[in-house]
């Protein structure tokens, strides 16, 4: 290669002398090589452009190339990922040029559904997350990836527990009873799970905000859509990646509760075997270990990026522990001019022990689980001198011992999934492309557990369970991009035809009351058990989807986009099942009224409006059964089959539609070194698809109806600066803040609805704690006043209940700094999130008898203002705390070392997570809830021993061959 | 031109591609079939489904019947009380009629009962479509109609005026009715059953597990004598009651029932089917499906014997119990009543010496069972009896006494019950009513009945006031029982039904 240009230039050289004086002022040929600044190596493909006009040529595969130009010409070269350079041509024919990767650039590019466009030609609100954003955290979870970098996102961690849901809400709640949940799309494959990917496989993550943005996914877009977009392989040599980290995670905190001495005292007992910290029993130091391994490259015509990742994570509680395998491959390859075709495989493995309820709980009893360890007598050792379980106790709480429940718990959840996608991309002419994409995924869930001592208020025997689940999703999606040129109008026009299907078949079984006691893992071993239930389901649905949409660039000073997706939902019945969602945006430039001088380099001014729908309900919603398993035992020994009515239905469902208006201003100031995003949004979403309770007297339950109307409003401001950038030393931040208010308009003739999450019932009283009323937000707690004790220390509360706090957050922000100074780098990731209650139920259950505490544990008894007795309502006042905090998220300090033989690169880190919090919150953690991520958005921020998030050291080692 | 012949040809491409693409993949069917892996409310059309139905329907009374909250009006008689504190504050606020909506232990009742009318409901308007044999669609129709009296009856007993819906599938807001409108109802009902009903019912092992003709004519009795009383204080209705009693006596031997003369047996496992004195009865199936009866065993035990302190004898009544049984010689039923010996669990406590436990109550036997099989239990298979056959001696002879017509029928009715528990001389002279309403008292002690006798005969407040000085004074929740009130006499619906339906409130 060397030679051959040596050889080049001879000519070159030869051929300028021999024209220099001739061909003054006419055109020569040009050539050079363009190679990039990182690794020297040629840059295919790289674009030559002589400015104003649209003459050009592009690099061969060898990173040269040839144009024809004259002397006066300016000479454009650029390349996705690189900064572009200028050049005049003057007296030069042969014109090396050295391209310099640029972060900036490559983020240009936003994936907006069904095609990409550019950051500086979007319409609507989308936010991006891209690699260097994140890499300098250790995650392990893409959602990680999102917390407190992207404007209107608010990712919350509900949950402790490794491998646990995370909940991710995109401009505020829309659904009072349905899902909130995003929808997610990997690699352009509907309907992703973000919890199983292997976070350093992304590439970038792009939130669709608003509904012009997400109006091209429809009936699914409404809670908005997240993006993902994994690696391929960089041009250049092939690349080889190891990292791996080590982590320790520990309770943030410990909850001060009585001593042994002091409980015995209060109870009126003794102290049985010295006591116990069941705190201490019950949380562990927990270990992670991280390894990945990564090979990409270009040869050629074929692009590749394979990863192979180990997750290996115990829990902070004792017996717990999540252990995720997944490998990728990435395929792309260029057939001919016109044809492509890239395959990307996942395959995942994950196995969680003792992961119980997504993580929102710690014990299948919800009375159990950390309330139980905080509530159990500390006099009383967990076992007594024959090395047997104290299993019960008429002080404290009188549930079964939370060590001997969760000892001998041994429950498994295996996840295992295959997703391959296929993209055939063909251009039929030089304007026109056609892309089939098409996707098929498979889960294999299994649920093994076996229950020792099962938790509950009785000792009872031994239980096992085995679920097995299986689901299959299909995806074919037709692409048809028309791409055209009229003078310095642009338009592009996609039509696409879409298919979607999703089966899912379940069988469980159930086992107890085993004929041989003394089993272990006896979930292998369900036929002995005398007591056993069954059950199969299957559940179907599909969607067929028609969608439009036009994009016109005007001399790349004012854009319009315009969207319709038809979609068939097969969840509704004929006559509701066809959703139309349409959505028109536009954008200006204002740069071309700014003086080139300015501060202020371009201000872009965009607004938007669409509908999008929701259809997330389960399968048969509009269909009636009769229940079955209500199988009763006339003989007393055995059972009879029984049925039951089933829910009542409303045959008339449909979607629920939200309909957005957006605007939004982008500035581009101070030479691109400051970006400033503002955005303003209103979203109405109705005929929500609400789960009406239904009276006892009608059957109890709820009916699932479109009714009622709810408001989301609220701003997004995305802030990104170059601080500081010299030689030595970077700094770059950025900061996203978000505000979003949430009203209900209507609850469809109801003045309100009072509620309390799904099997969560702290105290025993089956009181509602939470309301949903019109003109009210969401989120509201619903109880009692607190007035204190009185003289004889009787908790005192005020007659009639109301609202008493609000439990979903006002404002959030996230302050990302990047600093760079030589080869290190130091991280630090600030979020805050402000304006909301928790309702500290944990606490309640330990600071008055109620419920299953005969005796209160906490250490508060010791307050001369604490009550001793009354009733001791947990939805009070009196347990609703501010939960505001600001967080420092992560702190990484990086090495990378210089030159090290054998090596490429080679980086050591140490990093720490959660290091510290400002709250006045007086629980473990205030981001946590007990009351699940998908659907939780009437009943928020519930502490009912919920799993706190760890704080988290790391060491890690990046090496690069 | 040229321009246009490439368009052409380029949109022959795309044709034919967009073409063949569509033809490969189709239409998903978008229709959804719900038969294939759910049962269709139309599947409800022979007589095997009908008695699968009528078999859930059992199921879900029991879900909530098997606990005792479901008998939460019971605890304010005087012969039951409760633990002030942890989660036994709601069987207290009932205890002392003190309930507000908010109360604990409000639900089961309300829920257990409406969920078998829902039931009953859909069994009773599909009862045109159903094929099948006819004697056994009338036996399950008309178990449907017994067991939707039951349910009305156990929730007016609880909640005083609650909202009747007969309709299946319906999602009115509905008010209280008057207790004129419900009693009318569980009347209609009960007739309906009493008429469909065979005289014995198939296939169970023992009479009263199911409903045969003579339950539908004893519940009737037990409606009417609530209908002579408080409220609607009807006293015609106790002839009716006099006569359904009197039809289940005469007929005893067609129907099955008898007094058992083993009394203490029917509380154990080992004997709740070799007797039959069941006229209503909950089995359970604790050890073979898990699910059985948790009104009983350990939970009637104090601290000292293990037990969790939720259902105990109140201390007056056990001791004007003891004085009856001397004077009136039925030692055999207090013995068989309460536990006087040593309890084989815990710190192995004396029943005798309950006055020196941390909370000092008599131990109710009827409780922890009538052998020790189910002592150290929280889920077991001692019979829950909805009505013995005691009962209908006993409504006969109260309300033929307060009829006036004092028959020797009457009398000899009492006696049996008297007999069986031990006594030696018959009664013949005396106010019979008032008599049999006594014998009442000590033959149903601790089963969750006094309460509604007591409120039928409006004699709360002086039952009540018969509080022994050693009886808890509540200190720890500075509560004081009632001695009337809104709620005196009857249970608040629960407030998250009110939260549902705000009419309730009214």
């Amino acid at each position: 290669m060397k030679k051959n240009n040596s050889h080049t230039r001879q000519i070159v050289y030869m051929c300028m002398m021999f024209f220099t004086s001739v061909c003054m002022y006419g055109q020569t040929t040009i050539t050079g090589t363009v190679t990039s600044i990182e690794d020297g190596q040629p840059i295919p493909g790289a674009n030559v452009l002589i400015k104003g006009t649209t003459k050009g040529a592009s690099t061969d595969f060898d990173g040269k190339y040839t144009i024809e130009a004259s002397a006066n010409d300016i000479l454009v070269f650029s390349y996705i990922g690189y900064e572009t350079v200028e050049k005049t041509v003057g007296s030069n024919s042969v014109l090396d040029i050295v391209l310099k990767s640029s972060a900036e650039q490559l983020d240009d590019i936003v994936v907006i559904g069904y095609g990409t466009a550019k950051k500086s030609d979007l319409t609507g609100s989308v936010s991006t997350v891209s690699a260097k954003d994140f890499e300098k955290q250790p995650i392990t979870r893409a959602e990680d990836a999102l917390q407190s970098r992207t404007a209107g996102v608010n990712v919350s961690k509900n949950s402790g527990a490794p491998g646990g849901n995370i909940k991710i809400r995109v401009r505020g709640s829309n659904s009072i009873t349905g899902s909130n949940d995003p929808l997610v799309v990997i690699d352009g494959i509907i309907g992703g799970d973000l919890s199983s990917l292997n976070a350093s496989d992304i590439q970038s993550i792009d939130v669709l905000k608003d509904a012009s943005a997400t109006a091209i996914y429809g009936s699914r877009g409404a809670n908005g859509v997240v993006m993902v977009t994994t690696k391929k392989g960089k041009s250049g040599e092939p690349q080889i990646n190891l990292n791996y980290f080590i982590s320790s995670a520990k309770i943030p905190k410990k909850i001060d509760l009585l001593s042994p001495s002091e409980f015995a005292s209060l109870a009126g007992t003794t102290v049985s075997g010295g006591g116990a910290d069941y705190q201490d029993e019950y949380f562990q130091t927990a270990l992670t270990n991280n390894l990945q391994l990564s090979a990409s490259g270009n040869e050629g015509r074929l692009n590749y990026y394979l990863s192979g990742n180990l997750v290996d994570q115990e829990g902070i509680v004792m017996n717990t522990n999540y252990k995720r395998y997944s490998l990728r491959s990435n395929l792309n390859a260029d057939l001919n001019d016109k044809l492509s075709v890239g395959l990307n495989i996942y395959g995942s493995k994950e196995n969680a022990l003792n992961l119980i309820r997504g993580g929102s709980g710690a014990s299948s009893d919800t009375r159990g689980g950390v309330v139980n360890v905080l509530s159990f007598n500390p006099a009383l050792s967990v076992r007594d001198s024959n090395g047997d379980y104290n299993l019960q106790s008429s002080y404290g709480s009188i549930l079964v011992n939370p060590i001997a429940v969760q000892n001998e718990r041994d429950g498994n959840l295996v996840e295992d999934r295959l997703n391959a996608n296929l993209n055939l991309s063909y251009d039929i002419s030089e304007s026109l492309n056609f892309t089939i994409l098409a996707g098929a995924s498979s889960t294999h869930f299994n649920e093994e557990i076996f229950e020792g001592i099962p938790a509950g208020s009785s000792v009872l025997e031994g239980r096992a369970s085995f679920n097995a689940i299986r689901t299959n999703n299909y995806q074919l999606s037709n692409i048809l991009t028309w791409n055209k040129d009229f003078g310095n109008t642009n338009l592009k026009l996609t039509g696409i035809y879409e298919l979607q299907s999703a089966t899912t078949k379940i069988a469980n079984i159930g086992s107890q009351n085993y004929a041989i006691s003394g089993l272990s893992d006896a979930f292998y071993l369900l036929e002995l058990g005398q007591t056993q239930t069954i059950g199969a389901n299957q559940v179907k649905s599909a969607i067929d989807s028609y969608v439009a949409r036009a994009e016109v660039n005007v001399a790349n000073n004012l854009l319009v986009t315009g969207t319709i997706r038809i979609d068939e939902s097969s969840r509704f019945r004929e006559g509701n099942r066809t959703g139309y969602f349409p959505s028109v945006s536009a954008a200006y430039n204002l740069g071309q009224f700014i003086s080139e001088d300015s501060f202020i380099n371009n201000i872009k001014v965009r607004a938007g409006y669409g509908e999008t729908g929701n259809q997330n309900i389960p399968p048969f919603s509009t269909y009636q059964s009769l229940a079955t398993g209500n199988n009763y035992f006339f003989s007393g020994s055995s059972f009879n089959i029984g049925l039951a009515n089933g829910a009542l239905v409303d045959e008339d469902l449909t979607w629920e539609t939200t309909k957005q208006f957006n605007a939004g201003l982008d500035f581009r100031l101070a030479n691109g070194r400051v970006n400033l995003s503002v955005d303003w949004f209103k979203k109405n979403t109705t005929d929500l698809l609400l789960d009406l309770p239904v009276p006892q007297f009608n059957g109890g339950g709820v009916i699932r109806t479109n009714v009622g109307e709810v408001q989301n409003t609220g701003v997004d401001v995305s802030l990104s600066a170059v601080v500081f950038d010299t030689d030595n030393f970077k700094w770059d931040a950025n900061l996203t803040m978000s505000a979003v208010s949430n009203k209900v308009l209507n609850l469809g003739g109801l003045d309100q609805i009072l509620t309390r999450p799904n099997g969560i019932n702290p105290g025993g009283t089956g009181n509602n704690l939470y309301i949903v009323e019109e003109g009210q937000p969401l989120g509201n707690f619903y109880g009692f006043s607190y007035l204190g004790a009185d003289a004889n220390g009787v908790a005192q509360y005020a007659d009639s209940q109301g609202v008493i706090g609000n439990g979903i957050p006002d404002f959030t922000w996230g302050l990302n700094n990047t600093l760079t100074y030589k080869n290190f780098d130091l991280n630090m990731l600030f979020r805050g999130v402000h304006g909301y209650d928790v309702l500290n139920a944990t606490r309640g259950m330990i600071s008055l008898a109620s419920g299953d505490v005969t005796v209160p544990t906490s250490a508060d008894m010791l307050k001369s203002d604490s009550p001793t007795s009354g009733t001791n309502h947990i939805n009070s006042t009196r347990y609703i705390e501010d939960g505001s905090f600001i967080r420092l998220s992560n702190l990484s300090l990086g090495y990378t070392l210089p030159e090290v033989k054998g090596f490429k690169s080679l980086k050591i880190y140490v990093s720490a997570q959660n290091v510290f919090t400002i709250t006045d919150y007086t629980g473990y953690d205030p981001e946590v809830s007990s009351t699940g991520t998908s659907s939780s958005d009437a009943t928020p921020s519930l502490d009912f021993g919920a799993l706190p998030n760890p704080r988290t050291f790391t060491l890690g080692v990046n090496l690069g061959f | 031109m040229i321009r246009n012949r490439i368009n052409k040809i380029s949109w022959f491409k795309i044709g034919s591609i967009v073409l063949s693409t569509l033809m490969m993949v189709a239409c998903s069917d978008l229709d959804e079939n719900p038969g294939e892996v759910q049962l269709d409310p139309t599947s409800l059309s022979s007589d095997a489904a009908l008695d699968a139905l009528v078999t859930g329907m059992y199921r879900k009374l029991q879900n909530n019947a098997k606990w005792s909250g479901f008998f939460i009006a019971g605890y304010g008689g005087d012969d039951i009380t409760t633990h002030s504190g942890s989660n036994k504050i709601g069987f207290r606020h009932s205890d002392w009629r003190i309930q507000t909506p908010d109360s604990e232990r409000l639900t089961d009742a309300y829920t257990g009962c409406y969920n078998a009318i829902t039931i009953a409901n859909t069994a009773i308007d599909a009862k045109d479509n159903i094929k099948g044999d006819a004697a056994t669609i009338d036996r399950l129709i008309g178990e449907a109609y017994f067991m939707r009296a039951f349910a009305y009856l156990h929730l007016t007993r609880t909640y005083g005026r609650i909202p009747i819906q007969l309709k299946s599938n319906s999602n009115e807001a509905l008010l209280r009715a008057s207790f004129e409108e419900i009693y009318v109802q569980i009347e209609s009902d009960l007739k309906a059953a009493e008429n469909l009903l065979p005289n014995v019912y198939p296939g169970i092992p023992a009479v009263g597990v199911r409903p045969n003709k003579g339950s539908a004519k004893a519940f009737l009795s037990r409606l009417y004598m609530h209908w002579a009383g408080y409220p609607l204080k009807d006293a015609g209705k106790y002839a009716l009651a006099a006569a359904k009693a009197k039809e289940v006596i005469d007929n005893a031997g067609t129907y099955g029932f008898a007094l058992s003369d083993d009394f203490r047996g029917l509380w154990t496992e080992a004997g709740r089917f070799s007797h039959s004195e069941g006229v209503f009865t909950m089995v359970g199936c604790a050890y073979d499906c898990g699910i059985g009866n948790r009104t009983t065993g350990r939970l009637g035990l104090p601290a000292e014997a293990g037990g969790w302190t939720e259902t105990f004898g109140e201390i007056a009544f056990f001791e004007d119990f003891e004085a009856t049984a001397q004077t009136d010689g039925t030692e055999q039923r207090f013995n068989d009543t309460y536990i006087l010996e040593t309890i084989p669990n815990g710190s192995n406590p004396v029943g005798a010496e309950w006055e020196t436990w941390s909370d000092p109550h008599p131990i109710l036997r009827k409780v922890v069972g009538g052998d020790w099989s189910a002592v150290n239990t929280t889920n077991n298979d001692i019979n829950r009896y909805f009505m013995r056959y005691a009962e209908v001696l006993l409504n006969y002879a109260e309300a033929s006494g307060r009829l006036g017509n004092e028959t020797a029928d009457a009398w000899e009715a009492l006696n049996k019950v008297r007999r069986r528990a031990g006594a030696t001389t018959d009664l013949l002279t005396g106010d019979l009513a008032e008599l049999a309403f006594t014998e009442r008292k000590w033959e149903f002690a601790g089963e969750y009945e006094r309460w509604h006798d007591l409120v039928r005969m409006e004699r709360v407040k002086e039952a009540l006031e018969n509080r022994s000085p050693d009886e808890t004074v509540d200190v720890l929740n500075g509560t004081v029982p009632a001695t009337s009130g809104e709620y005196f006499y009857f249970s608040p619906i629960p407030q998250s039904e009110i939260d549902k339906a705000p009419q309730l409130a009214n």
